[in-house]
C-alpha cells in the first residue's frame, strides 16, 4: 500500500478526517488512488481546494498519487 | 481641483488650479505624468531638479471599497528610472477630501542641514522649521506631531535612513493608530523625499466625501465594486485575506519550490511554516490584547489584509507582510518569527524598504559579512543603517550596492531593485514583470502570479514560458489602472474573476471624474501610463539591454525544479511592440 504525506493549510486542517491537530501526516491510501479519492478518504470540503501541489508541481483531482510523494492542499487564497 | 506647488529651493507654497489635461488623473497616473512631464529625465535623483509627486488616487476620499491608496512618484535613486510607489493611508483620502488632487515638492533649500514640514490643513498651508525632528526615529516623531497637530492627522514622513539619503528607503504613512507602518517602499522613494529636505507632511483630518460629479453612478459602481469584494474567497470578509494575511503565501509558494531561499539559491525554506500567516494567526488568537488579524491600512477597506503580530514579550508589530517574511525570513535563511516582527518594526521606525533590506542582507551573508540565519547580525545591521556608518550606509543602499562591494555575482537585482518573493526561474511570467516593468524588480507591478500559482483569474502553467509576455503586459496595463484609482492592488482577486467589480470600479471612476471610460478604456489607458514610464526610462538612458534578468538566473538552475531562466531577449523586447 503507498504511502504519501500530506500537508493541509490555511484552515484545510479543521475541515479534514486527520490526525488530530496535525498539519502534515503521512497516510497509507489504496494502490492507484487520484487526488481526487484522496479528497473524499480525508474528508476535506471537495469545493473549497482550490489548489494541489505533488512534490512542488500543480495537479488536477486525476492524477494518480504514487509512493512516497508529498501531496499539499490549499484553498483559494492569494496575497502579495 | 487643486494641487500643491512646494518650492524648497525658496520655502514658497502655490495652490494651483488642475491644468486640463491632468484633471481626470489620480495616483500613478497623475504622479508618472507630472514627473514625465517636467523631471528632466537625466537629472540626479537626489539633486534640485528631481521632484516627488503625492497623488491620493481618483476615488480616494470616497466612499469606494479599499479605494485609499496613496501613490509616490519621482525619479528613482535606486533605479534611475521613474518610479511610482503607493500605501494604503488616511493621508490621501484626508488630501482629497480638501479638494487637492497632488503635492508636487520640487528644488531643494540651500542649507542641506535644515529641516522642514509641511503643515496642510483647510485654513492654510505653510513650511515650518523642523530641526527638532532630524534623524528622529518615525515612532517617536509620529507621537511628538499627533501631539502637536492632533491624534487623527495623516502623516507623510522619512526616517533616518532616508535622511542619509540611502537609496532603500520609502515614504512612511501613518494608519489609523498612529504608526509610522504604511510605506510607499521600493526604489527609494524615501531619499528623494529627504533630498528635499522635508521630514514629514502633516495633513488635517477631513470626514465626509471627496467630491463626485454623478452620485447616481457612483452608487451603482460603488456596489457592483464591493459586491464582487464581499463575494470572492480570496477578499470577502473571513477570508483567506482576512484571516491570515498576505503571509497565507509563505506555505503555498513553499510547496511550489519557488520561495526563493538564502539569496536565490533555493526554492524551498525548511522554517517556511514557522514564519508563515498560519502561525501568525495562531500568535494573534493567543494573545488578542497584542495581535490582530484583519488589520486595515485605511479606513474603508474591506478587505483588512494586514496583521499586528505580538511576540513572545507581548509586543505588537504592525504590519507584517508576506514580502517581509520572506526578504528578512526565508531569503536571510531566519525562521524566528519575532526576530522577522522586531527587524521589520525597526525598518519601519528607520524608514527602510523590508525587501531591499532583505535583499541586501541575504547578498551581505553570501559576500561573508555574516552567515545565513544571523538574526542578531541581521538587527544589528539595522542599527548601523540608522546611525548612517559606513557599512550601514552600504547595506541601506540595497542589494546592488552590497553586490558590488562584498564582490557577490549572485544579486537578485532588474534595475538595481531587488526581486521580492518569487523565483521567476519557476515562474516565467512574474519573471516578465520583473525584467520589463519600468519600475525595476516588482511583483506588485503584474501580479501574474494570481493566475501561475493561485487559481485566480484563469490558470497557467508557471512553469512555462509560452504566452506570458502577453500576460505579463495584461497585468501591467491593467495594474497601471488601479493604481491610478487608488483601490488596492488586491482588489484584482476580485474583479479578475468576478468582471461586474471591474465594471463598477470603472464606473465610479466614471462618476468621479465626468468622463465615460469602459473597462477596455481603462485597460488601454493603462497601457499608456506604461508606455510614458517606459518613454522615462529610455530619456534616462536606458535601452533594452536593461530589460534584463540577472546573468545567475541563465547560468545556475535553482532546485528543487532546477529550472534556469531560459525565454529569449527578443521575446522579452516583444513586450514594446
Amino acid at each position: 500500500m503507498p504511502k504519501i504525506t500530506v500537508a493541509l493549510y490555511a484552515g484545510l486542517k479543521a475541515r479534514a478526517h486527520a490526525p488530530e491537530g496535525a498539519s502534515e501526516f503521512d497516510l497509507d491510501i489504496p494502490e492507484g488512488s487520484k487526488i481526487g479519492d484522496i479528497i473524499k478518504l480525508l474528508d476535506l470540503p471537495d469545493d473549497e481546494v482550490a489548489n494541489i501541489f505533488v512534490d512542488r508541481s500543480l495537479k488536477d483531482r486525476e492524477y494518480i498519487v504514487k509512493d512516497g510523494q508529498r501531496i499539499a492542499f490549499f484553498p483559494l487564497i492569494a496575497g502579495g | 481641483m487643486k494641487w500643491i506647488r512646494v518650492n524648497m529651493s525658496d520655502l514658497s507654497v502655490k495652490v494651483e488650479d488642475v491644468p486640463k489635461k491632468y484633471e481626470q488623473m489620480g495616483g500613478r497616473w497623475l504622479t508618472s505624468s507630472i514627473i514625465a512631464d517636467e523631471v528632466p529625465a537625466t537629472c540626479h535623483p537626489l539633486g534640485p531638479l528631481n521632484k516627488v509627486v503625492i497623488a491620493p488616487g481618483i476615488l480616494s476620499g470616497t466612499t469606494a471599497p479599499s479605494s485609499g491608496r496613496i501613490s509616490v512618484g519621482t525619479k528613482s535613486p535606486l533605479t534611475g528610472g521613474i518610479k511610482e510607489a503607493n500605501a494604503g493611508a488616511k493621508f490621501g483620502q484626508y488630501l482629497k477630501r480638501m479638494g487637492y488632487s497632488a503635492i508636487i515638492i520640487e528644488g531643494q533649500p540651500k542649507n542641506k542641514q535644515s529641516r522642514y514640514l509641511l503643515n496642510i490643513s483647510k485654513e492654510k498651508i505653510e513650511l515650518v522649521g523642523a530641526d527638532e525632528y532630524k534623524f528622529m526615529r518615525l515612532y517617536e516623531l509620529n507621537e511628538k506631531l499627533a501631539a502637536k497637530y492632533g491624534k487623527d492627522v495623516g502623516i507623510a514622513c522619512v526616517g533616518p535612513a532616508a535622511e542619509h539619503l540611502l537609496a532603500g528607503t520609502g515614504v512612511a504613512f501613518n494608519d489609523v493608530e498612529n504608526r509610522p507602518a504604511r510605506y510607499a517602499g521600493r526604489g527609494g522613494v524615501g531619499a528623494a523625499f529627504a533630498s528635499k529636505g522635508l521630514k514629514a507632511i502633516v495633513v488635517e483630518a477631513v470626514t465626509g466625501q471627496a467630491a463626485i460629479l454623478n452620485n447616481e453612478l457612483f452608487e451603482i459602481g460603488r456596489k457592483k465594486l464591493l459586491a464582487a469584494l464581499q463575494e470572492h474567497a480570496v477578499t470577502k470578509p473571513k477570508g483567506a485575506l482576512n484571516t491570515y494575511g498576505t503571509a497565507v503565501l509563505v506555505n503555498i509558494l513553499n510547496e511550489a519550490g519557488a520561495l526563493p531561499t538564502r539569496n536565490f539559491s533555493s526554492g524551498t525554506f525548511e522554517g517556511a511554516k514557522k514564519i508563515s500567516g498560519e502561525a501568525m494567526a495562531e500568535a494573534a488568537a493567543k494573545n488578542p490584547q497584542a495581535g490582530m488579524m484583519g488589520h486595515r491600512c485605511h479606513p474603508g477597506c474591506v478587505i483588512g489584509c494586514s496583521v499586528v503580530y505580538p511576540d513572545a514579550q507581548g509586543k505588537s508589530h504592525t504590519s507584517v507582510e508576506y514580502e517581509t517574511l520572506w526578504a528578512i525570513g526565508a531569503n536571510c535563511g531566519i525562521d524566528d518569527l519575532d526576530a522577522i516582527a522586531q527587524m521589520n518594526t525597526l525598518c519601519n521606525d528607520i524608514g527602510l524598504d523590508t525587501i531591499e533590506f532583505g535583499d541586501a542582507v541575504a547578498v551581505a551573508m553570501e559576500g561573508g559579512l555574516l552567515p545565513f540565519g544571523d538574526a542578531k547580525g541581521a538587527i544589528a545591521l539595522l542599527e548601523e543603517v540608522r546611525k548612517g556608518s559606513p557599512l550601514g550606509k552600504i547595506i541601506g543602499s540595497g542589494c546592488g550596492t552590497v553586490g558590488r562591494v562584498f564582490g557577490v555575482r549572485r544579486v537578485p537585482a532588474v534595475k538595481n531593485q531587488g526581486m521580492p518573493a518569487y523565483e521567476p526561474r519557476v515562474i516565467k511570467g512574474i519573471g516578465v514583470t520583473y525584467i520589463t516593468t519600468p519600475m525595476g524588480a516588482d511583483h506588485t507591478a503584474g501580479y501574474s502570479i494570481a493566475p501561475e500559482i493561485l487559481g485566480v483569474g484563469g490558470k497557467f502553467d508557471p512553469h512555462t514560458n509560452e504566452g506570458k509576455v502577453k500576460l505579463s503586459k495584461d497585468f501591467q496595463a491593467t495594474t497601471c489602472f488601479i493604481d491610478s484609482t487608488g483601490c488596492c492592488v488586491f482588489t484584482a482577486f476580485a474583479i479578475l474573476d468576478i468582471p461586474s467589480g471591474f465594471e463598477g470600479m470603472v464606473e465610479a471612476c466614471n462618476a468621479v471624474t465626468g468622463a465615460n471610460w469602459t473597462t477596455g478604456d481603462a485597460y488601454e489607458i493603462g497601457l499608456n501610463i506604461l508606455k510614458t514610464e517606459h518613454q522615462f526610462n529610455l530619456s534616462a538612458g536606458f535601452t533594452q539591454n536593461d530589460d534584463r534578468p540577472p546573468e545567475f538566473m541563465r547560468l545556475e538552475p535553482v532546485p528543487p525544479h532546477n529550472m534556469i531562466w531560459d525565454m529569449a531577449d527578443s521575446e522579452l523586447d516583444s513586450i514594446w511592440k
